[in-house]
Formats: C-alpha cells, sequence, structure tokens
C-alpha cells in the first residue's frame, strides 16, 4: 500500500487517514468485529472511487465500502485488511424525475436528508426504517 | 423499481420462476416500487442447492476476479471459505 498513489488520486490529504485509524471505522455498529485497515479514504466523487479501486485492483489490495456504519451484521467489517472507503462525503442529489418518482442520489446521502428533500418539494419517500443516520449504500 | 415497472418485473419474474423451476418470491412496498425479491432455497437436495451457490460465487468471480471487493460478505459456500459460514 502507497499512500502517496492514494493522495495522487484524492488531491485532499484531510480525506485521507492512514495511521490511528478510529476503531468505529474497523467495525459496524455493535462493535463485536473489528478488522484492520492501511487506509481509511473520504472519496467526494465517482473519479476518485474509480481511481482508487484501478490503484487497488492492480495491486491485489482489498476494499471495504462504508456509509454511516449503521449496519448490524459486519458488513463494514475490513476482514482483510487494505482500504475503507468511506462514502458520508459524496452524499449529494442528482435528479429528481417526478414522472416515474425517481430520485437519484449519491450512495452517502442520509435517509433523513432525503426525506427532507423530497418533503420540501410536496412528495413523500416511504421507506423509513428507525435509523434515520444511515446511509442508501 | 420504478412504479410504473413493477407490475412488468413482477410479471417477468413469475414467467422465469416458471420457465426455472427455480422459487422465486416477490413481495414488498407496492407503493414505492420496492420489491424484496427472493429466491429461495426451497426444497432442493444438498448436492443441487451447493451447485447453484456455486453459481452465485461464479457471479462474484466475474464481478470482482481478484476477490477485493468487501469479500467474504456473500454468495459463501465452498471450502475456501468455510471459516465463515
Amino acid at each position: 500500500m502507497d499512500i502517496n498513489k492514494l493522495k495522487g488520486i484524492v488531491k485532499d490529504e484531510k480525506r485521507i487517514v492512514s495511521a490511528d485509524i478510529p476503531d468505529r471505522y474497523l467495525s459496524d455498529t455493535l462493535g463485536r468485529l473489528k478488522g484492520t485497515a492501511s487506509a481509511l479514504v473520504f472519496v467526494k466523487s465517482t473519479e476518485e472511487v474509480s481511481g482508487i479501486l484501478a490503484y487497488a485492483h492492480r495491486n491485489n489490495i482489498p476494499v471495504t465500502p462504508r456509509g454511516a456504519g449503521t449496519n448490524l451484521v459486519g458488513s463494514t467489517v475490513p476482514v482483510d485488511g487494505g482500504i475503507i472507503l468511506d462514502f458520508s462525503q459524496m452524499n449529494g442529489i442528482l435528479e429528481l424525475d417526478t414522472d416515474t418518482m425517481t430520485i437519484t442520489v449519491e450512495p452517502g446521502i442520509l435517509l433523513k436528508d432525503l426525506q427532507r428533500f423530497v418533503e420540501e418539494r410536496g412528495l413523500f419517500y416511504p421507506p423509513d426504517p428507525g435509523e434515520k443516520e444511515s446511509t442508501i449504500l | 423499481m420504478p412504479i410504473d415497472k413493477t407490475a412488468y418485473f413482477i410479471g417477468f419474474i413469475n414467467q422465469l420462476e416458471k420457465e426455472s423451476g427455480m422459487q422465486m418470491v416477490s413481495f414488498g412496498h407496492a407503493g414505492d416500487g420496492n420489491v424484496h425479491l427472493c429466491v429461495v432455497r426451497g426444497n432442493r437436495d444438498d448436492e443441487t442447492w451447493e451447485k447453484e451457490l456455486v453459481v452465485m460465487n461464479s457471479i462474484k468471480n466475474a464481478l470482482d476476479p481478484l476477490h477485493i471487493l468487501n469479500d467474504k460478505k456473500s454468495y459463501i459456500t465452498g471450502e475456501q471459505n468455510e471459516e465463515f459460514i
């Protein structure tokens, strides 16, 4: 793992963590299992994700994506180390199509923000799990 | 599914179920086009089921040949991942 390669892709060092990654990024909400990682990257664009995945593929580096980390089943535990891709800052709304009542969003948007967006337009986003701080991811 | 395509999709699944003999259950939230499609084991014996899991794993292998994309979290079968079952 070459952190400088990641810095070449994500040209904002504040969004790359390579030392002392907090435990909450190495587990899920329950925290029963804890993985390891060499880097935690807060991605902001498709281009960054694509660049990192291309780098990971060339170098056989495992990648674990995460949103708000509200899952309870270990899906965000980086069991093989490598890179954690955190999508929480990739949280935009791309398109609202009222013909088919379809909204296109980036994966890190929080459910509560999506619900507020459509409700401001007189619409309703029905899926309503208890956890409003979770992402679509 | 976009709500104007949900009925078409479920019709397609029902047809596929007949043709394949694989039990498929469509349910979910009709109001927002959220189809929880369940392709289930049904009464298949262990040998048949294991073969089908191998097919599912082949999809994972095709999309993620190096097994670097959040590996060991789905389609778990076979000796390689036995420890995670």
